[in-house]
């Protein structure tokens, strides 16, 4: 049942505020992180304190502004908003600890941890948006804000991304802007609603197009091929930031938006009858495939990160696009699962930087010895990554093997394996390397003073996020979990036809 | 310790915590070598001790089931439908039982043979935290569970084989990391197949797939278990990693790893022949003749790739292929005699190859080198290790009163009994070839002239190393004379198949 | 009735084995008499079950070991065979401790002697086949080491010879007792029953157990490794061999045909039927084998080799004796009696003859009969012992071979006379030809060696045998005249066996008196010696053995041929292997020398130096790879020489350490084909995954494919 509550506006406002307070008071660096935890750690909190509602069913809703009847600008923290929030809200939490070990001396911090905090708030705002209207409203914000992170180096090559970046983006909110309009014509709402809100009366073209408009909009964000040019590029960004968007948010945000697209905007019911969903499925599994090809001939680290993050997203995509239960639940559950095993590598492979300025695969020979803990957690994540049991991605795997199997689409089966392969194909040379073989010169020395490989600010990240894809793997239905909540958000995809997993 | 929860097939299943123990002692072991700031003395007490501890709760296990009560215990749920749980039935408990005690005779062997380094403890904690995963295949109450630990132990094992980092070790490394993940991911497959068809997981005896589904889907299923685990058991054309990974390999690990891992292949097909399929249903499926069929041309093309060989190791990895195809060959042919002749056979070619691994790392050691045209005479200088060595390859031939003429008589009456001439004939065949790869090698070690080498290679190894040689050799004489007794593998073998098929 | 004895006697030689490395201390000759102590005591044991197997005639004893239990029963055959092995075994170890040289290899003579001693008393008191499989297998491996015991390459190739068919005859016996066991048998002297379905399943098996056993008796065919065996062995050895181990396999044939596949008096027509072929390929078996044997023995000079052919053609005459007595079944009585009587007697006789011509060669050094002669005179002792057994195999009148062929020849009309089968009056006729050529080759054997003059110089040092020796060989001519004699002796004895054969025991006594004084038997041993002269001097007159039969002729030589090529074919492509191995190490053998060269001249490592360097290695890469053998070592060899030159870089501080940089370094130093060479191998390093995953995968793929395609 709905609930009329403040707490879905007052989620992305928060960190909104933190924003402006970073802006306002930021030159001095304890005010800067006083505000920013604070904002993270009362975010939370605000997500967390509906949670126990959102397993029982309870949806929170905030209609803010209502220009016209169906169109207006509303928050509604359903069980799909509310996961997404959490993953996001929990990981800004590690992220703010290691972005600040991280920038340490770097320039412009109060820029950074501003759009920094504004991002979260708009991701937040993406979470808990009520209809496409709202939505589309955050994700652009989102857009502009993310450009100020990426070319936060400021040299030439960051310039040049930072365009390219929003192009691709720019152009893709057009699509879906348009997406948006003609589905307002067709349907006369704006206001997302699980069984769906378009219907068959409004024509298959019509629907095509709006189909193609909305997944070709949020798809670039989802970097589902072949809209995934700017994500590698985007990769010079400092770690946090790839670490956060480009793992986390911004990507996500679009696998969401698809994600609800095919949900909210269109309903299982209508999809199946048009087929739309088959042609993106397939498309999804030729993402996953060749990302990962790709990704194999990257010496780079974080462009090798980066096209592991193309293909595992369109896991999301594809989980999404199967249209049945188990598969849903893959989709949902995958945000999670690869957010967070994303985002230990990027934060190991930036501690690697930061304390070796090794930035190449070749480069980082016999580091094991050097950076026991972080490379550990390394493997936990590319063990992950594999689909390797007790941990988070074998979860992912077995939920969506099986809805493939449910949907009688064989081959998905044959792809996720492959994709795993492939996934042990660019990792493992990785942990080789790290491992088994000797280092080509001595590493540097711990500075004196110091019992860890690296910043504590940035290990204690990196070791409770490893951790965290181990809890995910083991304990994925506990209540509280991701997992629980996703099986309420699935519950309510399919709950108009009584299907539950 | 135990309180009986439910009865399968007239043996009761009772909850314990033993199978966790054993499988947790050898990480004991892991931990002390990785973290613990140990002296040299006190790290091999950390190690040796739980090993030992490991063998004996094995032992006591297999005490347990021989007096028919099956240890349980449940480990985690990962979802409501997906969990870990450890359940020892006979052949579990046989097999457990092997890997405990070669482990730990390959542990004692590596102390000599390893060299002091950074990569000593390495070794140990790979080589332990192995050993604990393949315990708990053996013990695995379930396809998850079997499937967690094959992969665990089949990725650990990538540290042990490229351990002397030599360019052709890492090489091999490679190739085997390829063909395990490759086979694992078949073995995903399969099982997301069979959950799919079934709902379950758990091994059942004679089989929990029913047959009314889609025969498509369980040949695919079928199949792709086959193909994946067939990797592992080295069922040709999939065994291209095991003569490259066994010469890279350490010796003692060479034993565990031709022993009991590659085993640990054709035990998953066994479990999914029969606690999975079920004999009824493999052989409506009509499989099980292509299977012979493989297995049989496994027996044979391992056995003559062996006959050239010229590194030692490398021969004997052939050998191991060839036996291993064995144990295939007596799944697919479905009868109880021949699968109890099977089991039989999985222990006594453990202990037999250990022991053969375990003398060319001796002649390794003594620096008599590699390849076995420099073993010439070498038999004069090490005669305790050449008769070891001896005994191990008649063992291999099947003379009696061997342990492996036990193994190979019961397949062969086995085989009679399902009218399988074919499978009697590979089986004598497999034999004789047996005798024409190893023999030559007992021939140049002690009738050929003493070679060049004669001079570098001269003493016995220190007692480290031969006593779990001997003590290998001297179980070949022990299984072969005491084969029946009670405990012993043929008497587990003789309930497995019990439960399997019913009466046995 | 149970009774431990079997069991006991069987482990006498195993508990004087530990002794022998205590007794070695007392020296050389100590360990013989230890040997001879035990073969002696092993006979005392034997003899001492006498009564109990005549009261109960059969003691039967299990031992858990094994397969759950080995089973052990000593009835009359066994005895018989158990009493004369002893006995010959504890004469020849006598004789043995003069005999062996001081090679240092006398320990493992003793050892092998008395392990094969063992394995023999296993044999004759097996209870059932898979015990008596145990035994043979054990037998023919540790008789492997008699074979190989003088060394050098003569005894290499006999060794091979006799491992492998000992190897290919044991695992026909094994198969032959896998399928017993599964059609329900094993019990030795227990008809195997035969239900319907399975007649082709047990003839196979006869057949396999029957061939299996036939290696060891030398049968035509499979014979081939015997004279080379035998002489390669040492005299001792060889007697043991040729009077004894081959007597294991007529004794497993013996059990085989008289036991398992008999047609007991209650038998079903069907098994009748099967016994009856059985028998009738056996007694074929025999005849040719009998006269091929005594054809080859005819033309041989080598001693021995005369010896171990005639052993051959004796093993015929008992296989002609078993295939009799099966054929006649219940009345066979008179086949078996002659049977064992002939096994005992060729025991005591070839035994004493290899002995007594081992004495010679021991003296001599000589065992070409044509260089030999006129050696009565020097070793007057030797040269009565040996006649004395070569009147016994000859067949002469009041020693003991007279009396088993002619009851076997008995044996054989009357079989004939029973269905007047022509193939039966056939084996009657080749027996009798036998005979003569028996005669004829052993008269060739004493003229030649003993009579006339010396025909080359044996030097001064030609002494008679020491008086161990001559015990050893005096008693075993004691034994062949008495049996001659007395032959009633052993009627008790063969009377007990016949009853584990199902035949009425009354007749033996006759059957073994019957001979003697026998007008008939009297005339053919008569003719067959007076032929026999009559052939081998007239051989000797025309030279006829001195023409040798075209080697194409000997099977031996075929087989031999077949396993040449084959082995040098192996050789040939082994060969081929280590050249181009060779060539791949000189090439980089010569790589390596420059590099060392490069990195030892002071002071520095120019960058272009180093850059050509790799040039090189690569090029050899390129050259080479184009066989897989040899491209792998190289591509090691590069690693490992990149990792060398790579620390070597370091030191100059070049950042060329990765494979990746090997690009820009080759650009920096132009160079268009060194750019190419250097694309190409990170082209090698990037492949190596898609080489080991990829490739992998799209099989896998392929795989998967085609079944789910199966699958719908």
């Amino acid at each position: 049942m709905e609930v009329v509550d403040v707490r879905p506006i007052l989620a992305p406002f928060v960190s909104f505020l933190c924003a402006g307070l970073v802006f306002g008071f930021g030159r001095s660096i304890f005010w800067r992180r006083f505000f920013t935890f604070l904002a993270a750690f009362i975010k939370m909190a605000l997500v967390l304190s509906m949670l126990p509602g959102t397993l029982q069913g309870v949806v929170y809703v905030y209609q803010f502004v209502e220009f016209t009847p169906g169109i207006g600008i509303g928050f509604r923290a359903d069980a799909y908003g509310m996961f997404f929030s959490l993953v996001s809200s929990t990981l800004w939490v590690f992220t703010t600890i290691y972005a600040i070990g991280y920038m340490q001396g770097d320039r412009d911090r109060v820029r950074f941890f501003g759009f920094f905090a504004l991002c979260v708030s708009t991701t937040v705002g993406v979470a808990f948006a009520e209809n496409l209207l709202t939505f589309f409203l955050f994700y652009e914000t989102l857009t502009i804000c993310t450009y100020p992170l990426v070319v936060h180096a400021e040299t030439r090559e960051a310039l040049r991304a930072g365009r390219i970046y929003l192009t691709y983006t720019l152009i893709g909110g057009g699509f879906a802007l348009v997406g948006a309009v003609m589905t307002l014509n067709a349907a006369g709402t704006l206001t997302f609603a699980a069984p769906g809100i378009l219907g068959l009366e409004s024509g298959v073209g019509t629907l095509a197009v709006i189909f193609l408009c909305l997944i070709i909009g949020f798809g670039v964000k989802a970097a589902v091929m072949p809209l995934h040019g700017w994500l590698p590029i985007a990769m010079v960004a400092p770690t946090p930031v790839s670490a956060l968007l480009h793992a986390v948010a911004v990507v996500k945000v679009g696998a969401f938006g698809v994600t609800r697209v095919i949900y909210n905007v269109f309903g299982v019911e209508l999809l199946q009858q048009l087929g739309f969903a088959t042609p993106l499925a397939l498309l999804a599994g030729f993402t996953i495939v060749a990302a990962s090809t790709i990704a194999l001939t990257q010496d780079h680290l974080k462009r090798r990160l980066a096209y592991s993050t193309i293909s595992q997203l369109s896991y999301i995509v594809l989980g999404a696009a199967l249209l049945t239960p188990l598969a849903a639940t893959a989709a949902v559950l995958h945000i999670a699962n690869q957010a967070f095993a994303k985002i230990t590598m990027f934060f190991v492979v930036g501690a690697i930087t930061r304390t070796t300025g090794k930035k190449y695969v070749s480069e980082i020979d016999g580091i094991g010895a050097r950076m026991p803990w972080s490379m550990a957690a390394f493997t936990i994540a590319s063990l992950s990554f594999v689909g390797v049991p007790l941990t988070a991605g074998f979860i992912t795997k077995w939920y969506l093997a099986l809805g493939a199997l449910e949907a009688d689409a064989w081959w998905f089966v044959l792809v996720l394996i492959a994709s795993s392969l492939l996934n042990a194909g660019y990792f493992f040379p990785i942990l080789h390397r790290a491992y088994f073989r000797p280092a080509k010169e001595p590493w540097p020395p711990l500075e004196p003073g110091r019992h860890f490989e690296t910043p504590k600010t940035l290990l204690i990240p990196i070791v409770i996020c490893a951790a965290y894809v181990l809890l995910l793997g083991v304990t994925a239905e506990v209540p509280g979990m991701p997992g629980s909540v996703a099986q309420v958000a699935v519950e309510s995809f399919f709950a108009p036809r009584g299907v539950g997993p | 310790m135990t309180s009986a929860v439910g009865l399968v097939g007239g043996l009761g299943v009772v909850s314990s915590w033993w199978p966790g123990v054993a499988v947790a002692l050898p990480l004991v072991g892991v931990v002390a070598v990785s973290v613990g700031r140990l002296s040299e003395r006190w790290r091999v007490v950390a190690l040796v001790a739980p090993a030992v501890a490991a063998l004996a709760v094995a032992l006591a296990i297999v005490g347990d089931v021989v007096a028919g009560r099956l240890p349980e215990l449940f480990v985690l749920h990962m979802t409501p439908t997906l969990w870990m749980v450890l359940r020892v039935d006979a052949p579990g408990a046989l097999y457990g039982a092997t890997v405990a005690a070669l482990g730990l005779l390959a542990l004692v062997f590596s102390f000599g043979y390893v060299h002091r380094g950074p990569r000593w403890s390495r070794y140990f904690a790979f080589l332990m935290a192995s050993l604990s995963c393949t315990l708990g295949v053996a013990y695995a109450g379930n396809l998850l569970t079997f499937l967690i630990f094959y992969e665990a132990f089949s990725v650990l094992t990538y540290a042990l084989v490229v351990h002397e980092q030599t360019p052709e070790a890492i090489r091999a490394g490679a190739k085997y990391i390829a063909y395990i993940l490759v086979g694992g991911s078949l073995v995903l497959a399969g099982i997301l197949l069979t959950y799919f068809l079934a709902g379950d997981l758990t091994f059942v005896a004679g089989g929990f797939l029913a047959a009314d589904v889609s025969r498509g889907q369980l040949l695919a299923a079928f199949w792709c278990f086959v193909a994946g685990f067939g990797v592992k058991a080295a069922l040709v054309p999939l065994h291209g990693w095991v003569p490259d990974a066994h010469p890279a390999a350490p010796a003692p690990f060479s034993a565990v790893l031709s022993g009991v891992m590659v085993a640990a292949g054709a035990f998953g097909i066994m479990r999914v022949a029969l606690d999975v399929f079920g004999a009824d249903l493999v052989r409506a499926l009509g499989v099980a003749s292509w299977l012979t069929a493989i297995a049989a041309v496994t027996v044979l093309v391992g056995a003559l790739l062996a006959i050239g060989q010229d590194d030692l190791k490398r021969r004997l990895a052939y050998s191991t292929i060839s036996q291993m195809g064995y144990l295939t060959l007596a799944v697919s042919l479905l009868g109880s005699g021949v699968m109890a002749g099977a089991l039989v056979h999985l222990v006594h070619h453990a202990f037999l190859k250990g022991t053969l691994f375990f003398c060319a790392g001796l002649w390794i050691h003594a620096g008599g080198g590699r390849r076995v045209g420099e073993l010439r005479g070498i038999g004069a200088r090490m005669p305790l290790t050449a008769a070891a060595f001896t005994l191990a390859v008649l063992g291999m031939i099947g003379v009696p009163p061997l342990s492996g003429f036990v193994s190979k008589w019961w397949l062969g009456v086995g085989m009679l009994e399902v009218d399988a001439g074919i499978g009697l004939a590979v089986l004598l065949a497999g034999a004789l070839l047996a005798a024409a790869y190893l023999l030559p090698v007992v021939y140049v070690v002690y009738f050929a002239p003493a070679g060049p080498t004669a001079g570098r290679s001269g003493r016995e190894a220190p007692a480290t190393m031969l006593a779990p040689t001997l003590v290998a050799a001297a179980l070949t004489i022990v299984f072969g004379l005491g084969s029946h007794y009670g405990g012993f593998p043929l008497d587990l073998a003789q309930l497995a198949v019990a439960a399997w098929f019913g009466g046995g | 009735m149970t009774h431990v004895g079997p069991v006991l006697v069987l482990l006498v030689p195993l508990a004087a084995v530990p002794l022998l490395w205590v007794v070695e201390r007392l020296g050389r000759k100590a360990m013989g008499a230890l040997v001879a102590a035990a073969a002696a005591a092993s006979f005392a044991g034997v003899a001492s079950l006498l009564p109990a197997v005549l009261a109960h005639g059969r003691l039967t004893m299990s031992v858990p070991a094994v397969l759950g239990e080995l089973g052990f029963a000593l009835d009359g055959v066994g005895l018989t065979f158990a009493l004369v092995t002893t006995f010959v075994w504890s004469c020849a170890s006598l004789y043995a401790i003069d005999y062996l040289h001081h090679d240092g290899k006398e320990r493992r003579y003793h050892l092998t002697s008395l392990l094969t001693l063992a394995a023999m008393i296993g044999i004759v008191v097996a209870g059932d086949l898979i015990t008596l499989y145990v035994f043979f297998e054990w037998l023919g491996l540790a008789a492997y080491l008699f074979v190989v015991h003088v060394g050098g390459k003569a005894a290499e190739r006999a060794g091979l010879k006799y491992l492998v068919l000992t190897l290919l005859g044991g695992f026909a016996v094994l198969t032959g007792a896998l399928i017993v066991q599964g059609l329900g048998g094993g019990e030795l002297g227990v008809a195997l029953a035969l239900e319907p379905g399975r007649e082709t399943m047990r003839m196979v098996a006869a057949a396999l157990l029957v061939l299996g056993f036939g290696v060891k008796a030398g049968v035509l065919g499979l014979h081939i490794w015997l004279p080379d065996a035998h002489t390669a062995a040492p005299a001792p050895a060889s007697a043991l061999l040729s009077g004894l181990m081959i007597k294991a396999g007529a004794y497993g044939i013996l059990r085989t045909v008289g036991g398992l596949f008999a047609g007991g008096p209650d038998a079903s027509p069907a098994v009748w039927l099967q016994a009856e072929t059985i028998a009738l390929a056996v007694l074929g078996l025999g005849s040719v084998t009998m006269f091929a044997g005594v054809v080859m023995a005819l033309w041989q000079f080598e001693a021995k080799r005369l010896l171990a052919y005639s052993s051959v053609s004796q093993m015929g005459f008992i296989l002609v004796g078993i295939g009799s007595a099966a054929y006649l079944g219940e009345s066979g009585g008179i086949g078996w009696t002659g049977t064992l009587m002939h096994v005992v007697n060729h025991a005591l006789f070839k035994g004493l003859l290899f002995l007594g011509l081992g004495a010679v060669i021991h003296a001599t050094g000589v065992g070409d009969m044509r260089r030999l002669g006129g050696l009565w005179r020097r070793m007057p002792w030797t040269f009565a012992l040996v006649l004395i057994a070569v009147g016994g195999i000859a067949g002469v009148p009041g020693l003991n071979g007279f009396v088993s062929k002619s009851v076997l020849h008995h044996a054989l009309e009357y079989a004939e006379g029973h269905h007047h089968l022509a193939a039966l009056a056939w084996a009657e006729r080749v027996f009798t030809l036998t005979t003569i050529g028996t005669a004829a080759a052993l008269i060739k054997l004493v003229s030649l060696t003993f009579l006339g003059v010396p025909r080359a110089d044996l030097g001064g040092h030609v002494h008679e045998a020491s008086w161990r020796m001559r015990t050893a060989m005096a008693a075993m001519a004691a034994a062949v005249v008495t049996l001659g004699l007395r032959p009633q002796l052993l009627a008790p004895l063969i009377a007990t066996a016949l009853e584990a054969f199902g035949t009425p025991a009354g007749g033996v006594e006759r059957y073994l008196t019957s001979p003697i004084g026998h007008a008939g038997d009297l005339r053919a041993a008569a003719t067959a010696l007076s032929l026999g002269v009559v052939v081998a001097w007239a051989a000797a007159r025309w030279h006829v053995f001195d023409r040798q039969p075209p080697m194409w002729l000997s099977l031996d030589r075929l087989i031999a041929a077949a396993i040449a090529a084959g082995s040098a074919a192996v050789r040939w492509v082994a060969a081929e292997r280590d050249a181009l191995e060779a060539s791949a190490r000189r090439l980089l053998a010569h790589e390596r020398e420059v590099l060392m060269a490069a990195t030892t001249r002071p002071p520095v490592v120019t960058r272009r130096m180093w850059v050509r360097l790799r040039v090189r290695v690569l090029a050899l890469a390129e050259r080479l790879s184009l066989h897989w053998q040899v491209a792998e070592r190289v591509t090691r060899e590069i690693g490992r020489r990149l990792d060398e030159s790579r620390r070597l870089d370091e030191s100059q501080q070049l950042q060329v350490g990765v494979v990746r940089d090997l690009g820009d370094v080759a650009k920096a130093a132009g160079g268009e084909e060194l750019a190419l060479m250097a694309r190409r191998r990170i082209q090698r390093e990037t492949r190596d995954l898609s080489l080991n995953v990829g490739v992998l995968f799209v099989v896998w793929l392929l795989f998967l494919g085609t079944l789910w395609v199966a699958a719908g």
